[in-house]
């Protein structure tokens, strides 16, 4: 059942990754002379601060060598609550919280009824930076811009959006298997830099003299990773010594052991956005992954698929300065 | 900047490549749930882990060697179980067990000094102890003995509630007693924090109680750093100056065997009955490959003599139960400790 829920996400995320292809091809003559590029060289338009409320569903496992040499999987949800600050390319910067909370089975004797719950939670901070390329894909490119032509409106366009960015990011995990008794609650953590790379893909973008992208549609791609995270996992015992006589909270990390792990997360989040005006939804593939290495007995493995959707509502828009695009042939 | 078709196309599908990509390809495959895999998982993780064979009579590698023969994959799931019983049963530990597809394996000798060296009759003591007028506060019963000079407390399980709260209500109930009789017979252990709130009203002379260790390493002398643990405050409550005798036998495990250990360091308090069966090490459990599940001690705890009682608290005074007496009607260890607590010069 996981297994054919897993290949079911796999097939899902093959199908969109033809399909992105494939409607860039709708709009590709073939005859690559007719294209136009257009160069967006100042930024402009309006900063908007948004806030995104959402959720998702989907499969996550995880494995834990320090109580099991097996992986847990099962179903999984999430909710989550971000706040988004846009200013239409310049930095955007958003502060994220996932959630998600798990009930997983033993995959290896699921009849035991020895399941497990796993709770974890991402706090992400994120700027990324507009790489100004835009890769015109239809015939016509020829644009009116201007105060004094402001209800010129150029033919649809699709284009290409990359940018970067860099930020940090906390992941935290609690698992809870009650039959391993002192051992049966484990926590890892997570905490790092994190880099990314985003392409979006506008569709049927209108250009109009003061909010050029105001497409209505938006495929996005990014990936992001930790170059260097550290990670606080049980020590070698696994459990407290709550023999010892101390405040709880003193003796709930008092095992826990701390390490620099190279490459410790890493996340890919593939969707598609409705835009309308500064509203979006925002359904997505999020895949992440988290290891924290080290190797033997304390490593920890987890990894979700996540089929999300999140509503983004501008709480704040203010304009900012006039657009200024100049086309290029 | 002009980007072609070809390389944007090409962007866009590794980008969706990546997307598609999971977590098997950085995770090796997971163990298989084979018997041997079973087998030698469990011999190697109480290898690593296991806290106590300084203090088990056990060579663990000739346990490895007469046994790992009789496995072999396509095994039976309940002649594989046998086989991992005998391993466990090795180590005489009754914090090591393994819960399999319908059986549970836990250490026999443990099972025999509870209930064949017992040291305690339970309609003995109910019926002629406490008595059909006796109080129930939390998990305590209680009642008074010897004309009313002594407070007969039996705490059955340290699972069962004791809390501070509790225990006040015990002792303001009965002010003018001459002493306490703390019965923990066949109290298989529980909640360590039912301990603490016990001690919270025994005296505290800053005393060491014990010192613990957890495992720290695959060696079987890898241990952390030890952390000495000392009678804890009483707080706003006002200690027991009176004797105070705690029964055992070997029927305490566990918390009771703790709780044993910790009250032979209060001068009131005077341990009667037999040693105590053991388990002072923390238990801590995990998987097998094949689903089953195990636990075992990963912690060890020295007295402050230096010695671990891992298999035993003596007692103070080593008592048995007579069973002549027991025939009349008597628990003679309850008895003598009465006498004990009106004849004491503490009182």
């Amino acid at each position: 059942m996981k297994n054919k829920l897993q290949n079911n996400a796999c097939l899902i995320v093959c199908v969109v990754t033809l399909i992105i292809p494939s409607l860039l091809s709708a709009q590709d003559p073939t005859d690559t002379s007719r294209l136009k590029t257009v160069v967006l060289t100042h930024a402009s338009g309006f900063k908007t601060t948004s806030v995104r409320l959402g959720g998702g569903m989907g499969y996550g496992m995880y494995r834990d060598l320090g109580t099991a040499p097996m992986r847990f999987k099962g179903l999984m949800i999430q909710p989550s609550v971000g706040i988004e600050w846009s200013g239409m390319r310049k930095w955007t910067t958003t502060i994220d919280n996932n959630s998600t909370v798990g009930v997983f089975e033993d995959a290896v004797e699921p009849k035991l009824n020895f399941g497990s719950f796993d709770i974890s939670n991402t706090l992400r901070f994120k700027m990324r930076k507009h790489i100004s390329s835009v890769w015109s894909l239809e015939e016509e490119s020829k644009l009116h811009l201007g105060h004094e032509d402001k209800h010129s409106i150029d033919p649809k366009k699709h284009y290409v959006s990359f940018s970067a960015g860099f930020g940090a990011a906390n992941f935290i995990d609690i698992t809870v298997n009650p039959e391993y008794e002192n051992a049966s609650t484990g926590i890892s953590e997570f905490f790092g830099p994190e880099l990314m790379l985003r392409a979006d893909l506008f569709l049927n973008t209108i250009f109009d003299w003061w909010n050029y992208d105001k497409a209505d549609k938006q495929i996005h791609t990014e990936i992001g990773f930790m170059p260097l995270a550290a990670v606080m996992r049980p020590g070698y015992a696994y459990i407290d010594n709550y023999t010892a006589s101390q405040p709880v909270l003193a003796a709930l990390f008092d095992q826990y052991e701390w390490h620099l792990k190279p490459f410790a997360g890493l996340y890919t989040d593939i969707g598609v956005d409705f835009i309308s005006t500064f509203s979006r939804v925002s359904i997505s593939y999020i895949w992440s992954y988290y290891s924290s290495g080290n190797g033997g007995a304390s490593r920890f493995d987890h990894a979700s698929h996540l089929f999300a959707i999140d509503f983004i509502i501008p709480i704040k828009t203010k304009r900012a300065c006039i657009s200024k695009i100049t086309p290029v042939d | 900047m002009h980007i072609k078709n070809n390389t944007c196309r090409l962007i866009l599908i590794a980008t969706s490549l990546l997307l598609a990509s999971c977590e098997k390809m950085f995770m090796s495959a997971d163990m298989e749930p084979t018997p041997t895999a079973t087998f030698d998982y469990l011999w190697t993780q109480i290898d690593e882990r296991y806290s106590l064979f300084d203090v088990k009579d056990v060579d663990w590698n000739q346990m490895r060697d007469s046994l790992r023969p009789q496995v072999f994959d396509g095994m039976s799931n309940d002649s594989l179980f046998a086989v991992l019983k005998k391993l466990i049963n090795s180590l005489n530990d009754g914090h090591v067990d393994i819960w399999g597809n319908n059986d549970v394996a836990s250490s026999e000798e443990i099972f025999l000094q509870r209930y064949g060296n017992g040291n305690f009759d339970l309609n003995t003591v109910v019926l002629n102890y406490l008595r059909a007028n006796h109080h129930t506060t939390g998990g305590m019963s209680y009642n008074t003995v010897s004309n009313g000079d002594v407070l007969y407390i039996r705490y059955y399980s340290f699972s069962n509630s004791a809390s501070e709260a509790q225990i006040d209500a015990i002792l303001q109930r009965y002010p003018y007693v001459k002493g306490f009789i703390f019965d923990i017979r066949q109290n298989g252990g529980g909640a360590i924090q039912n301990e603490w709130n016990l001690m919270a009203f025994l005296p505290n002379e800053g005393q060491l109680l014990y010192t613990t260790q957890l495992k720290a390493g695959p060696a079987h002398n890898d241990f952390g750093i030890p952390q000495q643990v000392f009678a804890p405050s009483n707080g706003n409550h006002t200690p027991i100056s009176k004797p105070f005798v705690l029964l055992t036998d070997r029927g305490c495990y566990s918390a009771a065997s703790s709780f044993a250990l910790c009250l032979k360091s209060y001068s009131n308090v005077i341990v009667m009955g037999d040693t105590t069966g053991g388990g002072l090490a923390i238990p801590a459990g995990g998987a097998l490959p094949n689903g089953w599940h195990y636990r075992f001690g990963v912690s060890r705890t020295i007295a402050p003599d230096g010695v671990n009682y891992e298999n035993g608290v003596p007692p103070d005074q080593l008592l048995r139960l007579d069973p002549a007496a027991v025939a009349n009607g008597h628990d003679n260890i309850i008895d003598s400790a009465a006498r004990l607590i009106v004849t004491s010069d503490l009182n």
